[in-house]
């Protein structure tokens, strides 16, 4: 399987199961001043902004980018 | 002073979207798709714009006001993940398709992808009538923000209304272009407001620890997931957010995109600004329990605007109320001229007149149509009680479970009209048929089973694409050929 496909597939799962943080679920304690539960969603988020940047620089339908200029 | 300055608001706001009018062509597709020119960081903020409507402020706060902090990766962090890959797999190769074959509406790609008007007929139908309650959340949402923040001088029905004449305006005048324009404005402002706002309620309120404190004191409930989410319902909540793959104003905006290339800031920036807008709402939300106990339901709604108005007096409630519109109204007058352009192009012109209307006729009747259904929206609105969220949750559930026919058009060349309208007739009288049933409750599920309904209707509607393909014939060659361009290697 070819990189891009590998990151294409792998990515979103390995973000969707991480976004079910069941360990936290009835933790009400504080981390770096907010609900740790909240707290873990900040995270998440930044995590995701990395995830898509890897897409869009390692997997990105290049031949989308052909099809434009006529390739 | 506060209405003074919502009115100067409005007044810099029309504005924009006149100023925006001058540049227009008056083509269709200058009005419809601003000419295919909008470049990458327009195309971030009038989608993200265009997406954070009244759901994102006071349906937030309305429901982290009852259920804590839970509403944030329910809704917020999820969209961040699912809404960015519907971008990445689907916006672009929709775009791709689009320029090619010079679509203007969803409509148009879906009937020529399989050669059927009975699916362009049934989908329009489907689509404008999922897109009413999306409608209304705007609509009555610019309602309660007026009458609060005028501590109830101006009727919810003025505020609608005079939100819904401001779109109907710079709308008509200007298009996607007008549309974009001021999107891009609204959403800057939305964004600077939301995180001031925050700032000045937060310390007012003592500090972000001191509302902390309060609230494991009197809502400790708030503060963890356990007593307000079940984890089934917040695993099959992750699927709300694929409702972006059909939503026919964001399409409309894929449309509109330079080059596909445009999209890649869209796609990696997305979540931090979701994150943006949903933190300080979601916060807000859950303090107002400390200043405004005992909301019941729909109550809720107006938890954002009242906490301004408690915390932040005279100009800036009128600053910050018309940061609250800006979100309100960087959604409505998208999905108004989505609506406009899928009524002209999608029913006028293609079944009634078809090529013998010209650009300056295909434009008016779009106008007529926005007005109609505004009006209609507007009307609801009066006469509506429900929560925001509750009613965007059961819109974004039927677009949801359309997700089959955007991936079977762009991923699966067996995939067949048949499959198509066995799919659509599924999710309508599916939904139809849970909605009854729940009574309009957006956290009922089926046999209280703690799956949402998102996830049943879009497993049925998956099987019904599968099935209604494989049992039918495949299409032609030369109509995938034109669809998608050169043929993959290997095929024929």
């Amino acid at each position: 399987m070819s990189r891009r496909r590998w990151l294409r597939g792998v990515v979103p799962l390995v973000l969707l199961a991480l976004h079910n943080d069941l360990w936290l679920w009835s933790d009400d304690s504080l981390l770096w001043g907010l609900p740790v539960g909240l707290t873990y969603h900040l995270v998440y988020t930044a995590a995701t902004v990395a995830a898509m940047a890897l897409l869009v620089s390692f997997a990105w339908p290049g031949e989308l980018d052909d099809a434009e200029s006529g390739r | 002073m506060t209405l003074l300055v919502v009115a100067a608001y409005f007044a810099l706001v029309l504005g924009v979207g006149l100023f925006a009018q001058r540049l227009l062509e008056r083509t269709g597709e200058d009005y419809f798709l601003a000419n295919r020119s909008i470049g990458s960081f327009v195309l971030l903020m009038s989608l993200f714009g265009t997406h954070m409507t009244a759901f994102a402020l006071l349906g937030s706060s309305g429901e982290a006001y009852h259920s804590g902090i839970g509403v944030f990766g329910l809704m917020a962090s999820a969209s961040g993940l699912v809404i960015p890959l519907v971008f990445f797999f689907i916006g672009t190769r929709a775009w791709a398709v689009g320029k090619r074959n010079g679509y203007v509406t969803q409509v148009q790609l879906f009937r020529d992808r399989w050669g059927s008007d009975a699916l362009g007929l049934l989908l329009f139908v489907v689509l404008v009538a999922l897109l009413i309650p999306y409608l209304l959340i705007g609509v009555m949402g610019g309602g309660i923000t007026l009458n609060q923040i005028t501590d109830g001088a101006v009727p919810e029905w003025v505020g609608g209304l005079v939100i819904a004449m401001v779109v109907m305006t710079y709308v008509a005048s200007g298009g996607l272009r007008s549309t974009a324009w001021v999107n891009t404005f609204q959403t800057l402002v939305f964004m600077a407001l939301g995180a001031v706002t925050f700032a000045i309620v937060t310390s007012r309120m003592g500090g972000l620890q001191g509302i902390l404190a309060g609230l494991a004191e009197a809502r400790p409930d708030l503060l963890a997931r356990d007593r307000h989410f079940p984890p089934l319902y917040w695993l099959t909540y992750t699927l709300i957010p694929a409702s972006a793959a059909m939503f026919p104003h964001l399409f409309m905006h894929w449309l509109s995109a330079r080059r596909v290339r445009t999209f890649k800031l869209t796609i990696v920036a997305y979540p931090v600004c979701i994150a943006i807008v949903w933190i300080p709402a979601v916060l807000l939300g859950i303090a107002g329990n400390l200043d405004f106990p005992g909301l019941v339901g729909g109550e809720s709604n107006s938890i954002l605007v009242q906490m301004i108005g408690l915390h932040a007096p005279g100009v800036l409630a009128g600053l910050l109320g018309a940061g609250v519109f800006a979100a309100v109204m960087s959604s409505l007058d998208s999905q108004v001229l989505a609506l406009g352009t899928m009524f002209t192009e999608d029913i006028v012109r293609h079944h009634g007149y078809h090529d013998t209307m010209d650009d300056r006729r295909r434009v008016l009747v779009g106008r007529l149509f926005v007005a109609g259904i505004l009006g209609l929206s507007y009307v609801l609105s009066l006469v509506t009680a429900r929560s925001i969220f509750g009613l965007a949750t059961w819109s974004f559930t039927g677009f949801a479970a359309l997700l089959p026919l955007p991936v079977a058009a762009l991923y699966w060349r067996r995939s067949t009209a048949t499959g198509a309208i066995a799919s659509v007739l599924t999710v309508a009288v599916g939904w139809l048929a849970f909605y009854w049933h729940a009574g309009g409750d957006a956290s009922w599920t089926p046999g209280g089973s703690g799956v949402l309904v998102v996830a049943v209707l879009l497993a049925a509607s998956s099987v019904a694409m599968v099935l209604g393909s494989l049992l039918s014939s495949p299409p032609s060659p030369e109509r995938l050929d034109r669809f998608f361009g050169r043929p993959r290697r290997g095929e024929r």
